[in-house]
């Protein structure tokens, strides 16, 4: 007889699932239930579990565990709650410390402009909405250096086009030297872009914060290869303090993209000062050393005094 | 004697807790006559080869975790099985990396000799009955029976223990028991 034609299809629909849970949760006897489908109740009738094991098993696994039991006493008795909120308190502080830190070192980060650039630029930017100021990726290394003599980076006194943030290098390794002695402006460096006042005995110059530097007289002023803003930015070359730079001024005017980090910068500056005490004690000529940090913004004014020779 | 009146209710088994928490010899056969035979059928039923061992390794944790337990009968009982759920696990991952595992004749008399014509009769013995269940059902399907039927745990409890839905353990057990219906049903007919 095949599955198909038999008799009993009618208890293809069994078990329910309603039967099922009542089956294998035992509250289903076989004698509740007709023939066919009796042999399943039996059948799990069958699987549950019969008498106990042999007494020389248990005796060993019973002494067994309870040697075990005796090895791992009880630990000691703490109210449930205590315990628990305990531990939660201590996960709380653990991640309020961890997100304190990470908050501390992050805003530090920021504040120093050391983040990768993507996230300076939009810590930045967030930032600036309530009017505070973190350096954005492309400042933190071009920032404007305090000059040792006072000036800023000279872009604004010279009125060039350059910018007010133009890159910065060390003067005072170049060309351009009078007497051998006293450093000269840079390879690149614009005579006249650093109001700075004489070496003679002056470093401090006008305050960063002026936007134009000193004017000063030019005592040469028709240089013909001067740059556009000669007239706000140009050097001081009076008798005290000429300034260095390129003898010739035939680097005026041009472009100068050379952009060095901080640290340079304040080797530079740390070099110039020492130079210029030099420079101050040789005194002969009194010659200006201190735009020995020279800024690369381009087309800063050439008309700078040369220095005196 | 005093298993006997826990079975019956008679006995509370958070008495009978702390006192083999504390290592009373006679707590602990209690606790071990109450589930031994469960625990053994159910090792039996997955893993003959194994049993025994896995057995007397499911006893050894749980006199080690033993003393950090709380809870009641149905939660102990939910604890053991999950030992021994994870112990099952370990010993099947330890035996796939083998080459070869000797097989015991009379498991080979098992496997190739359910007959559900005999488990229709009135008396059917465990091990019968648990090798018919075992070669007729999915690994899933079996395990949830077992845990249900010689295990003695809820619906939930053999959820929480396998990390499924309980309307994924309904559904298996269902099918599961439709399953051994139909084959039940093709050896009465055929008989």
């Amino acid at each position: 007889m095949s599955r198909s034609d038999d008799p009993s299809s009618d208890m293809s629909r069994f078990p329910s699932s309603t039967d099922a849970e009542r089956l294998l949760s035992g509250r289903l006897s076989p004698d509740d239930l007709p023939d066919e489908a009796a042999a399943l109740a039996r059948l799990l009738k069958g699987l549950e579990p019969g008498a106990v094991n042999d007494p020389f098993t248990e005796r060993r696994v019973v002494s067994e565990m309870t040697a075990e039991i005796l090895r791992n006493p009880a630990p000691e008795t703490v109210p449930s709650l205590l315990a628990s909120s305990g531990t939660r308190l201590s996960a709380k502080a653990g991640a309020l410390a961890f997100v304190a830190v990470l908050a501390t070192g992050t805003a530090a980060a920021a504040a120093n402009g050391s983040l990768p650039a993507g996230i300076q630029r939009a810590v930045s930017d967030a930032l600036s909405h309530v009017s505070i100021s973190v350096p954005r990726p492309a400042q933190h290394r071009l920032q404007p250096v305090e000059l040792p003599n006072g000036g800023t980076d000279g872009s604004q006194n010279g009125d060039s086009p350059g910018g007010t943030t133009g890159p910065v290098g060390p003067r005072g390794v170049g060309h351009g030297n009078d007497d051998d002695k006293t450093p000269r402006g840079p390879d690149d460096a614009t005579p006249g872009s650093l109001p700075t006042r004489g070496g003679n005995g002056d470093p401090n110059g006008p305050p960063s914060s002026v936007p134009n530097g000193p004017k000063t007289t030019n005592p040469d002023g028709s240089n013909p290869n001067k740059g556009s803003g000669n007239n706000s930015g140009q050097h001081t070359g009076d008798d005290q303090g000429q300034h260095n730079g390129d003898d010739n001024g035939n680097r005026n005017g041009k472009t100068h993209t050379t952009a060095v980090t901080t640290t340079t910068v304040k080797k530079g500056i740390e070099k110039v000062k020492d130079k210029s005490k030099d420079a101050s004690n040789a005194g002969g000529n009194g010659q200006q050393i201190g735009n020995a940090i020279s800024h690369a913004s381009p087309k800063v004014s050439g008309s700078g005094p040369r220095g005196r020779t | 004697m005093v298993d006997f009146l826990l079975m019956a209710g008679l006995v509370d088994f958070d008495a009978v807790l702390a006192a083999a928490q504390r290592g009373d010899d006679q707590a602990v056969a209690v606790l071990y006559r109450e589930l031994q035979p469960r625990l053994s059928g159910y090792l039996r039923g997955r893993e003959p080869r194994a049993a025994d061992d896995i057995e007397g390794e499911v006893w050894l944790a749980v006199a080690q975790g033993l003393t950090r337990f709380t809870g009641g009968q149905d939660a102990f009982r939910a604890w053991v099985f999950s030992i021994a759920h994870r112990r099952l696990a370990d010993y099947r991952r330890t035996a796939a990396r083998r080459a070869t595992v000797p097989v015991p004749n009379e498991e080979l008399e098992h496997a190739s000799g359910h007959d559900p014509e005999a488990l229709a009769l009135e008396n059917v013995s465990s091990a019968a009955a648990t090798a018919f269940v075992t070669a007729t059902l999915s690994a899933d399907q079996a395990e949830v029976v077992l845990l249900r039927v010689i295990g003695g745990l809820e619906v939930e409890q053999v959820a929480e223990l396998l990390g499924k839905r309980p309307g994924t353990i309904r559904v298996l057990q269902h099918r599961a028991l439709r399953r051994l219906q139909a084959e039940l049903e093709q050896g009465r007919v055929t008989r």
